[in-house]
């Protein structure tokens, strides 16, 4: 018997000849979804949305808002609070940055944070991750991006600083030109527009970088304590919650039948399959032996 | 204080009357041990609600604290409403004085304290705490003196 190595490439060819109907479907779907990624900017969207950008060391994660029954809402990691929505285009957006749970442009103490933690026991989806299908233009291809926020003169002295937010490409501030090499994030980065610089200067040399550490220096005096704190806050209102749920059981050492329960149907269901078709002689498995035909029945071939 | 403490009942009522915290803790029976997570749950979250709750500016400054009453001269009445008027008043200042030394407003602390109420009235009020409680103060129980073998032995000599 003679054995033959095919080439390697020969190989691969042959692989793709054989497993071409799998293998197409998968490079179509996966380039579309690149494609996508591209050429989609979360924060541009075709129709409007409220919108939620949690600035984190690393990532930037974008969020949409679905429901505003609580004053809050909650991610894996923790807990942020709702305040005055800055617009931006037809969206408007809630800006924070991981570890802060008050949006970067309000930082002045919520006092009812703690009634809200106390009394809002329910567990509600307030927000949904957020995927751009449609880019609205061709010119949300630009991968660097800045987000800047600009504080407008109060009506009232009493009153806050209007908001607003400005989406740019960062080529169109001067900070930044557009890489050649292609990628599937963007790159977003967030200012605000300083004070002290004249009017006239250099477009770039007025913005000015907004980082935690800036944020958590503005919030200074406020934050002595945990009440700033999003990852506490997020763990606080999860074991109200808890304990709320369950606080009889645990004072007496009860146990939930419900997963008794849970169990019993999965095993069920496990049994009644094996029964059904996989045991011999199982009335739907594909090896049940038809009974042998009565005496002078010719089956046709 | 009063109280005949000559037997185990008597005590136990009187300190049921002084409404000692750990106490009524440690009377408190639970099936097993999960109740003593739930105390220990129960206390972490009050912890981790006070803490939150921190606002410097905000905190009370503590008031002196209230002077004993004068029971002199007053019938048995009169000197029971002073002595019950200086309790409220004290456990009131108590009260500011944890909020100050916390930093806590104290319009928060008193929410926090409401909020926790119902969970600690369940601890009290748990059917099992009833019936032993119960129990203890109607039924003497005989416990054997000398337990095992070795026990056994000793209490013969005991005995002897």
């Amino acid at each position: 018997m003679v054995q033959t190595v095919l080439p390697f490439w020969v190989q691969i060819l042959v692989t793709l000849n054989l497993y071409w109907i799998y293998i197409l479907p998968a490079v179509l779907l996966g380039g579309i979804f690149g494609l996508m990624r591209m050429f989609t900017m979360p924060l541009l969207t075709r129709n409007p949305h409220e919108l939620v950008i949690i600035f984190g060391s690393s990532k930037a994660k974008v969020y949409k808002v679905v429901g505003r029954y609580l004053p809050f809402f909650l991610t894996k990691k923790g807990a942020y609070w709702f305040s005055d929505a800055a617009p931006l285009g037809h969206n408007l957006l809630h800006v924070y940055f991981e570890g802060v749970n008050q949006p970067v442009y309000a930082l002045k103490r919520n006092v009812d944070k703690e009634s809200h933690i106390m009394s809002h026991r329910e567990n509600i989806t307030q927000i949904k991750g957020h995927t751009v299908l449609i880019p609205p233009s061709m010119r949300t291809f630009a991968r660097n991006w800045v987000l800047i926020i600009k504080y407008g003169t109060p009506a009232d002295k009493d009153k806050p600083a209007p908001i607003t937010v400005e989406l740019k490409t960062a080529k169109s501030v001067g900070l930044g030109k557009q890489p050649y090499k292609l990628g599937l994030f963007k790159r977003i980065g967030v200012y605000q527009v300083s004070q002290q610089v004249a009017e006239g200067a250099n477009a770039s040399k007025q913005l000015q970088t907004i980082t935690v550490q800036n944020v958590i220096e503005k919030v200074g005096g406020n934050v002595k304590g945990m009440n700033f704190s999003s990852s506490f806050s997020g763990r606080l209102i999860k074991n109200v919650r808890r304990v709320e749920r369950n606080w009889q059981m645990l004072l007496t050492g009860g146990f939930d039948m419900r997963v008794i329960l849970v169990m019993i149907v999965m095993f069920g269901i496990i049994a009644m399959a094996y029964l059904l078709f996989l045991a011999p002689n199982a009335p739907l498995s594909p090896q049940a032996q038809l009974p042998p035909p009565p005496p002078g029945v010719k089956l046709p071939n | 204080m009063s109280g005949n403490f000559g037997d185990s009942r008597s005590v136990l009522i009187e300190s049921l009357r002084l409404k000692g915290e750990d106490f009524a803790l440690s009377n408190v029976f639970f099936f097993n041990k999960k109740g003593l997570k739930a105390v220990q749950t129960l206390f972490r979250l009050r912890n981790d609600l006070l803490n939150f709750a921190v606002d410097i500016d905000a905190a009370p400054q503590v008031p002196p604290p209230p002077n004993p009453p004068n029971l002199e001269g007053l019938n048995q009445d009169e000197a029971n409403n002073a002595q019950s008027n200086y309790e409220q008043l004290l456990s009131y200042w108590l009260e500011i004085k944890d909020a100050h030394n916390r930093k806590v407003p104290l319009s928060k602390y008193r929410e926090i304290e409401d909020f926790l109420l119902p969970y600690f009235k369940t601890i009290e009020a748990t059917s099992a705490v009833k019936g032993k409680r119960f129990m203890a103060l109607t039924r003497t129980i005989h416990e054997p003196k000398h337990q095992g073998f070795f026990g056994k032995l000793m209490g013969k000599e005991g005995d002897e």
